[in-house]
């Protein structure tokens, strides 16, 4: 198994290949990194030439021209927001920017009501602006790089292997991966959950995990869901969904070919 | 043909239903990680992928003078040692170089190569190695010379590999702030001529 990793969209990207040689491996796995850099550059709310950040300086009425990858992930992402009558929400940039997550946009025009998904029409490369939106796209990109960056391993004739973005796993050809879940309540503990096939993982967790990326202070209280999917953009945008619809999910995951794992505060656990 | 399922787990008495499992029911079903670790690969491999037409490579240790080993290392740390660098040549011309560099977060340490042009612009950053342990562990001096001249040939006792945890967020700030430094240290150290020079 060939590996390498790179620091990209704020955490460890790792890249990984069978049965190719060092020269293939090296070739593909730039590829791969490059698209992952690309879609980071697209759709990062900090860097104000990113699409998103354009996005967020268009008046209502105005077209904006987009790489076609940031109209892939805003189509996808209305369409995650539909199927879950709103739960997954891409237009939530305002909130993080006033929890300080965020940077505040100065250049940006102040966001409309309307929700992310009736506000931003994509027609062909283009963005028709109905109404302004601030969009993060945190809940998704990632797991949209990391099935770019398979593509692009595939396409570079690698036929077994993984992309692993800070725990947007996929995992693609004849290769079966043990996945390990963080214990939301130790952050030194691992369970694990499944086995993946030409599939792909994701996690959103908080509480012991939170904390250790936030310190002390005022953190949501231990809870991890897990999502198994057909690829890493699905998984990730469900991870989201199952964070605030639990059990209420389940026929959304089944129609997306998709299981999860909840392990709530209390210690339940809940599976798909 | 995609397939995932869920394993064995004691998680599995409660599959179809709301469980009540608890916590430390879970706990026990699970692995302890006392240290995740991943080699990727050397500073060598990286200089010879960036710097695909260099004639040669020259390894150049440099010993930050005191001002210099403050401003390298991270706030907070101790100035930093000696700075490994690759230097690339093609002939008498100068390509750039490797500088490699290890940080070391609360819960991690990470070493990582960067490449840069012979005017300093960065070519890439490459991650070398990955480590992780207990939160307690990690801040020791020992733990983290344990580590230290191990290759990908030495044993390294894992506890799991990064690749498959999920729910792991690894934070590459660390990395980002170790890169500005460099790039600024190597701005005011432009690559010599001729090697060892």
């Amino acid at each position: 198994m060939r590996r390498r990793a790179q620091p990209l969209l704020g955490t460890l990207v790792e890249v990984r290949a069978q049965g190719a040689s060092a020269t293939a491996f090296d070739v593909a796995a730039d590829a791969a990194f490059d698209a992952i850099a690309r879609v980071h550059a697209l759709m990062s709310f900090h860097e104000a030439g990113s699409d998103v950040r354009r996005l967020a300086r268009a008046r209502a009425g105005e077209r904006v021209p987009v790489h076609p990858h940031t109209a892939a992930v805003l189509e996808r992402a209305q369409r995650w927001a539909r199927a879950s009558g709103g739960a997954f929400d891409a237009g939530c940039a305002p909130q993080a920017v006033a929890q300080g997550w965020l940077p505040a946009p100065g250049d940006a025009v102040p966001p409309g009501e309307l929700p992310f998904e009736d506000a931003l029409e994509v027609q062909g490369h283009d963005v028709l602006v109905h109404a302004p939106v601030w969009l993060d796209f945190g809940g998704i990109a990632k797991g949209y790089a990391v099935d770019l960056a398979v593509a692009r391993l595939r396409r570079a004739g690698v036929h077994t292997g993984a992309v692993n973005a800070g725990g947007d796993l996929r995992v693609f050809g004849t290769l079966e991966e043990t996945v390990l879940v963080r214990s939301p309540f130790d952050a030194s503990t691992l369970w694990p959950v499944a086995a993946l096939r030409d599939s792909a993982c994701a996690t959103s967790a908080s509480g012991e995990v939170a904390r250790r990326v936030a310190g002390p202070g005022d953190v949501p209280p231990p809870r991890s869901v897990t999502v198994l999917a057909p690829t890493a953009c699905a998984a990730d945008a469900l991870t989201k969904i199952v964070w605030q619809q639990d059990a209420r999910a389940t026929p959304l995951l089944r129609r997306a070919r998709a299981r999860a794992l909840v392990v709530r505060a209390d210690g339940s656990v809940w599976q798909s | 043909m995609t397939s995932h399922r869920w394993l064995a787990l004691p998680l599995h008495a409660n599959a179809a239903t709301l469980g009540a499992l608890t916590g430390a029911a879970l706990l026990a079903a699970s692995v302890p990680a006392s240290v995740c670790a991943a080699t990727y690969g050397s500073a060598e491999d990286v200089a010879h992928r960036v710097f695909k037409s260099a004639t040669a490579f020259t390894d150049v240790l440099v010993a930050p003078g005191p001002d210099e080993a403050a401003a390298l290392a991270a706030p907070g740390a101790a100035p930093h040692g000696a700075l490994r660098t690759i230097e690339a040549r093609q002939g008498d011309g100068v390509l750039g170089r490797v500088i490699v560099d290890s940080v070391v977060g609360k819960f991690e340490q990470i070493d990582y190569a960067v490449a840069l042009d012979a005017a300093g612009k960065v070519l890439g950053v490459e991650i070398l190695a990955y480590r992780e342990g207990h939160g307690g562990e990690v801040r020791l001096p020992a733990w983290r010379n344990q580590f230290v001249g191990k290759t990908a040939a030495d044993p390294v006792r894992v506890g799991a590999d990064i690749a498959n945890i999920s729910g792991a967020t690894l934070s590459c700030t660390h990395v980002t702030d170790g890169v500005h430094r460099l790039v600024a240290w190597a701005a005011k150290h432009p690559i010599a001529a001729k090697a060892g020079a």
